[in-house]
């Protein structure tokens, strides 16, 4: 979605090319996408992320139809701290659960976590942004006066209070069959709504910049309406740096859902997530390695991809690059 | 210079106002009667109606605010809901331990993370950059706590070097949390470090210096470090707050009392007016190392001052 809208873009870029080098004379022959493609490819860390972020989002799809949920939650006092074995690869917990499949279904709800709050930050900072940057006057003065105010406060305490606020009272929700626990949905909003604040302030100053550039006043001129402008025109221009934000951004969500985990206000059992998994693991920390050792390194090969990828976006994006 | 300042620490009132505003009116929505909170579950109706009126509770919300800002501005936080003292002598009793946990966190971090960017930029070894920022990159990409857990058990457990746990005071308490607490941000700036020397360490002010036989020591300080430092400043005043919030799971981890741990209780026990308190006084000194931030800005690059 995000790659067809760069394209379409008319992107002041390639008026610039001619004065940075012959390569980038030769990427005026093809199009945006592809330019983008033999850009991103020549990053190789970037590649090994997308291999990498690929490995781990196949592991928690496939896993689900190698274990149910059920198997995942399903206690056996019996069998607790088992050590990785091959009916148990990863072994089991300190209830007797199998380590393996926690780590796919909590997977799926870290990282859902983490897409589901992104998408909460990229469209509300990207909205709030383009209000304040497009129509100024008192509503820009509102929204970025509010987002200095927020952005002053720790983010660990707005994400601690609010999720006091209205953690309590979220009923279970049920998404493709899965009862999942209401904390994450609390999780998604307060993490959406406390982190929207840098983006906006990003696109902000970008639709301040691309509005008073000829293309912008040349649409305006033929009659355009606001509403066309601003997706046709302004927005496209702004997508690249949140893209690349909204990438970061996965890789630092998935840490706070860890961090907020390990003070107990994150996904509530028996919902497992990575960032629970790691937490109740701590105890056991020298006698039951593999409860930590798995799900902490799914967190680390995650954030490291996901920042990976990001920075490889970055530079593949950025019309000031010379790569 | 004075006029530069004055108008920066001018321009933090406004700030100020927003932040307080916005805890005052996020508390508004917390669940439950204060007036009931404190008098508990047996409270009459009568006994709640007037502990609601002594506490001005059935007031407007302006007047409410405007009391809530008077009575901030002079230091006053209200009393705490349980305890029934003064919220800010329960902060500023254990403001100290954390104030001495955040600083030398943050000193670890500037001294290891700037000086491990510049090596890594400078160094003609390949493996040795690499290998560095891998470090580094691994520094961000583990949770802070289990990092923290990790060198608790490595050195405190298993070789015995230091006992972290619990206890304020002397350097052996601290020198773990600390480390923790530098770990994240110490590896952000290692990293900003590094791209913004190898930003300009090509650029023809620094050939020139290298030409007019200037110390290679003088043109990485003078020249090459003066040009980087404005961005290492911004970062470290953005991550003052992580570096608060941080103290929350140091704190936890090494359970090493202070506003942290007092942050986490107050929670707990849904003690509204600790909260509220305590969020504003991290919020006022997040702001004012933003302050801080702006004043070095004009410091270290003239042209900010004077325009």
């Amino acid at each position: 979605m995000s790659q067809s809208s760069v394209s379409e873009a008319h992107t002041p870029t390639t008026t610039r090319i001619h004065t940075l080098g012959e390569r980038q004379v030769q990427d005026e022959e093809r199009s945006t996408l592809a330019i983008f493609w033999r850009r991103f490819s020549a990053h190789r860390m970037a590649t090994v992320g997308l291999l990498m972020m690929s490995a781990i989002v196949l592991y928690i799809l496939i896993g689900s139809f190698l274990f149910t949920e059920e198997y995942a939650n399903d206690l056996n006092l019996r069998h607790k701290w088992e050590a990785p074995s091959a009916e148990h690869p990863f072994g089991t917990d300190e209830v007797g659960r199998d380590v393996m499949a926690r780590t796919i279904y909590g997977g799926q709800i870290s990282l859902a976590i983490s897409v589901l709050s992104v998408a909460v930050t990229t469209i509300t900072g990207t909205a709030l942004g383009l209000i304040a940057g497009y129509y100024g006057g008192w509503l820009d003065n509102i929204i970025m006066r509010v987002a200095e105010a927020l952005l002053s406060i720790p983010l660990l305490f707005l994400l601690l209070v609010l999720s006091k606020f209205i953690g309590t009272q979220m009923p279970e929700v049920n998404v493709l069959g899965r009862e999942i626990s209401g904390s994450v949905v609390v999780i998604i909003l307060v993490l959406g709504f406390t982190t929207w604040m840098g983006l906006a302030r990003i696109v902000r100053s970008l639709v301040l910049s691309l509005k008073e550039r000829e293309f912008v006043i040349a649409a305006r001129a033929i009659g355009m309406s606001n509403a066309r402008l601003v997706f046709r025109h302004i927005l496209p221009n702004a997508m690249a740096p949140v893209i690349v934000a909204t990438t970061l951004g996965i890789s630092q969500v998935i840490l706070i859902e860890a961090n907020v985990s390990f003070l107990g206000l994150g996904v509530q059992p028996p919902t497992a997530s990575w960032g629970n998994m790691i937490q109740r693991a701590m105890e056991r920390i020298d006698t039951a390695q593999w409860l930590w050792f798995f799900p902490g390194a799914l967190i680390l090969l995650s954030v490291l991809s996901a920042n990976f990828i990001g920075d490889g976006l970055r530079d593949a994006l950025d019309p000031y690059s010379i790569k | 210079m004075l006029l530069f300042i004055l108008r920066r620490a001018f321009f933090a009132i406004p700030v100020l106002i927003g932040v307080s505003l916005l805890t005052f009116i996020m508390f508004q929505f917390a669940p439950g009667d204060p007036a009931q909170l404190i008098l508990g579950n047996f409270a009459t109706p009568e006994g709640i109606a007037e502990q609601r009126a002594i506490m001005g509770l059935d007031d407007p919300l302006w007047l409410r605010y405007l009391r809530f800002l008077a009575g901030a501005v002079r230091g006053d936080l209200g009393k705490s809901y349980f305890g029934r003292q003064p919220v800010m002598d329960e902060i500023l009793a254990r403001l100290p331990s954390t104030f001495e946990l955040a600083l030398s966190a943050l000193t670890l971090a500037v001294v290891f993370g700037v000086s491990i960017g510049i090596f890594s930029a400078t160094t003609r070894s390949r493996l040795a950059d690499r290998g560095v920022m891998l470090l580094a990159l691994l520094g961000i990409s583990l949770p802070n706590y289990f990092i923290g857990i990790q060198l608790n058990y490595i050195f405190g457990v298993r070789l015995g070097w230091v006992s972290a746990i619990g206890g304020v005071g002397d350097f052996k308490h601290l020198i773990l949390p600390a480390t923790t607490l530098a770990v994240a941000i110490g590896a952000t700036l290692a990293r900003l470090t590094r791209s913004n020397v190898l930003e300009v360490i090509h650029a023809d002010y620094v050939r020139t210096a290298r030409a007019k036989g200037l110390e290679e020591r003088l043109v990485l300080w003078r020249h090459i470090m003066r040009n980087a430092l404005i961005n290492i400043v911004t970062v470290i005043g953005l991550n003052f707050g992580v570096l608060l919030g941080g103290t929350v799971f140091i704190e936890s981890v090494f359970a090493r009392p202070g506003l942290g741990l007092f942050t986490l209780s107050a929670i707990g026990k849904r003690d509204y007016a600790q909260v509220q308190g305590i969020v504003l006084v991290f919020a006022a000194s997040f702001v004012f190392a933003n302050l801080i931030v702006d004043l070095l800005y004009g410091f270290l690059d003239p042209r900010i001052r004077y325009s």
